[in-house]
């Protein structure tokens, strides 16, 4: 019983980090790719490491297992914002199917309400 | 222990995820995307071996994971501040 659900998940670890190439390959911005990568590609490694912990019956295995997947959770969105922060400021162009960018005054959609300044 | 069809399958997709990363970091237009492809090649590279260790036995690599865990995470920021640092010259 254990071998079939391991089985399974080592089959959505791949199919999810074969989807998460594939939107790294195809969306058009950096954004957008960084959006595919981080998220996509951390929940097939995490279900591949839950894979390992149900495999193995050795609890030193499990506690690794539960640390990688722990570390991947906590530096996947660290990585996410602080490389799109860096992209934003480095001004690498977005996609022309972007509708605005709250960052940009110009281009910024003249519906939104506009922030108080005195509130902030 | 698990059939080799799954072991084979998984590994090879995983093999499909790194050429397609290698593309992007190869193809790039700019350095965010070369980044955001050398994380995504580290978080291939932890799974690959997950699947390795499954498929052995063994659990020797494990510490490897952990490693190259750590290794891509401050490899990605401090590509990060460079970039940052880079748009202000």
């Amino acid at each position: 019983m254990t071998v079939y659900l391991v089985a399974a998940l080592l089959w959505v670890a791949g199919i999810f980090t074969l989807i998460a190439a594939i939107g790294l390959l195809r969306f058009p911005d950096v954004f957008l790719r960084m959006h595919a990568a981080t998220k996509v590609g951390t929940i097939g490694v995490i279900s591949s490491l839950l894979a390992l912990a149900l495999y193995f019956d050795d609890p030193a295995i499990r506690v690794r297992a539960v640390l990688i997947a722990l570390f991947l959770c906590i530096t996947a969105p660290i990585v996410g914002h602080v490389l799109s922060r860096a992209a934003l400021i480095a001004g690498v162009p977005m996609s022309k199917s972007t509708k605005f960018n709250e960052w940009d005054p110009e281009t910024m959609n003249p519906e939104l309400p506009k922030k108080d300044e005195s509130q902030t | 222990m698990i059939d080799s069809i799954t072991i084979n399958g998984v590994m090879t997709m995983f093999g499909i995820a790194l050429l397609l990363a290698l593309f992007r970091l190869i193809k790039g237009p700019s350095l965010s995307d070369r980044v955001v492809a050398l994380d995504f090649i580290s978080t291939c590279v932890i799974g690959m071996i997950v699947v390795d260790a499954i498929a052995s036995g063994e659990s020797y690599f494990l510490s490897v994971a952990i490693v190259a865990a750590l290794v891509g995470f401050v490899g990605s920021v401090a590509f990060a501040m460079y970039i940052q640092k880079g748009s202000d010259q």
